[in-house]
């Protein structure tokens, strides 16, 4: 009953950040926190970040595909790599300094 | 242009994606790696540019592309192995290898380096969030690996030379003349396509040609008394419609001490020179083309090995040049003395260094073609009829 209850809080937020012309992703993103957040009767909070990506959130999904028939590959990439403050934080510098050589071509 | 920060080198746009064909394929489909919410754990196995292998990758939907891809010269850099080889001997090859790996294998080109990402001498990085370009960006992709050249000749920014007219009158980007079965080595032929294996980018048929555009324009019957003055085969066309561009001398391949890799040019000039054409053949009949200085030195690899380019005369180092920076009126369209008697845009013994004058036997002009007998300056092609034709000397 209680993962009901936030599968449908987590449907309503992300339906409400749509209407409010959120990109996909985002409010796919605030979806899926508050499904991890909300607390749950079980302890399988974690369950929609499941390696398996069929179990990522499947109902949520019809709603991200809308209007055309979008797949949303590998949620757990495109979840990070659509996170340009993730990205940032976790940003190392590059292992190889920059070497002065000059042009080509 | 600037490198691109650590973290933006791999943001995606979803919102760019969704318009992208691509967004049907799982990212784990071409980057391997596992869908886990673990950053380690997902990164596990990645393959950071899956078009590394284009034929395993892209050549599962793109098979009339990558497997020609793969023996185009932006895939595998022939053309330095094959001056570099022409100069050298069997046994200094593995060396010399070490020291392309290090100093010249960044402008290997990907798939993915033309058309997701900046390529790897620029630092990659994503360039519209993961959508693929169908066409690659001139500024982000083609001439972050063809600048100090090709760039800078096309957008004039050599102080005092105009941009190409191509890109002054018509905005004309790589690609509209430069294309897609080119940049990936297919060549078409009267029986059909093959894949180019190209030596070195003046092996093959010209692509592109000005006649591509200028048919009507070319040789006997255009019109213009220049051109039919002097044909389709003794001058190619930057002979006269080109101007200055840059020549390098010198280049050191070195370290930092931090032991990081990188190369260095002693010397660079800006000039016009016209030459022999010692690659002369059917696609390239030119007798004189313009030649531009190619940065080797017999001392090229010293940092691998010593003397591992013992046959370094084999080739000249003053080369075949088709400069970016065309102009409909030049030094040279000016008159006819402009390039007849007119030493100085000549490659003459004089200006060759002693130590190059052996590689370069074959390009050297002695001395500027003299003027037509019985040549007039009332006689201009703007203002009677045209000269009489130069015989040919030989030069």
């Amino acid at each position: 009953m209680k993962r009901s209850l936030v599968c449908l809080l987590g449907l309503a937020l992300f339906a409400a950040l749509l209407a409010a012309g959120c990109s996909p992703v985002p409010a796919a993103r605030a979806a899926l926190q508050a499904t991890e957040t909300a607390p749950s009767g079980g302890g399988e909070a974690r369950a929609t970040l499941s390696p398996d990506g069929a179990t990522v959130a499947p109902e949520a999904q019809p709603t991200l595909l809308a209007p055309t028939p979008t797949l949303i590959p590998d949620f757990n990439c495109i979840n990070c790599h659509t996170n340009a403050d993730l990205l940032m934080a976790l940003a190392v510098e590059e292992a190889t300094p920059e070497a002065p050589s000059e042009g080509s071509g | 242009m600037p490198p691109l920060e650590a973290w933006e080198k791999v943001l995606i746009d979803w919102e760019a994606l969704q318009e992208d064909m691509h967004r049907y394929l799982p990212c784990t489909t071409c980057h391997a790696g596992i869908d886990d919410a673990d950053m380690e754990t997902a990164h596990s196995g990645l393959i950071a540019d899956p078009s590394a292998d284009a034929v395993a990758s892209c050549g599962r939907c793109h098979p009339n592309i990558a497997p020609f891809q793969s023996a185009s010269l932006h895939n595998s850099l022939a053309g330095y192995d094959t001056v570099l080889y022409a100069r050298s001997v069997p046994e200094n090859h593995p060396a010399i290898e070490e020291g392309e790996s290090y100093h010249c294998n960044s402008c290997h080109t990907t798939c993915g380096d033309c058309h997701v990402s900046q390529p790897d001498s620029v630092g990659g990085g994503l360039v519209e969030g993961h959508a693929f370009v169908r066409t690659p960006s001139m500024s982000r992709q083609c001439t972050a690996c063809h600048g100090s050249r090709v760039k800078n000749e096309y957008t004039g920014a050599h102080e005092g030379i105009p941009a190409d007219v191509h890109l002054r009158s018509a905005r004309m980007i790589c690609t509209d003349c430069h294309t897609g079965d080119e940049m990936h080595g297919v060549v078409q032929t009267t029986n059909g396509i093959q894949a180019g294996a190209a030596a070195h980018r003046y092996d093959g048929p010209q692509s592109p040609t000005c006649e591509s555009c200028h048919a009507d324009q070319v040789g006997v019957g255009s019109g213009n008394p220049y051109h039919e003055e002097h044909g389709t085969e003794l001058l190619s066309c930057q002979v006269c419609h080109s101007v200055a561009y840059i020549n390098c001398s010198t280049c050191h391949l070195e370290r930092t001490a931090e032991d990081v890799p990188y190369f260095r040019l002693e010397d660079e000039e800006m000039g016009f020179y016209i030459g022999r054409n010692v690659l002369r053949n059917a696609e390239r009949p030119y007798r004189y083309v313009p030649v531009r200085h190619v940065p080797t030195w017999p001392g090229l690899f010293d940092l691998y090995g010593e003397n591992l380019l013992p046959n370094f005369d084999n080739l000249p180092t003053w080369t075949y040049a088709t400069p970016h920076n065309i102009q409909r009126n030049t030094p040279q369209t000016a008159s006819c003395e402009s390039c007849h008697t007119n030493n100085a845009i000549f490659l003459t013994p004089d200006r060759v260094l002693p130590e190059e004058q052996a590689a370069n036997a074959g390009v050297i002009v002695p001395a500027a073609p003299p003027l037509p007998e019985g040549y007039a300056p009332a006689a201009t092609p703007q203002g009677g009829p045209a000269p009489t034709p130069t015989p040919d000397t030989g030069l």
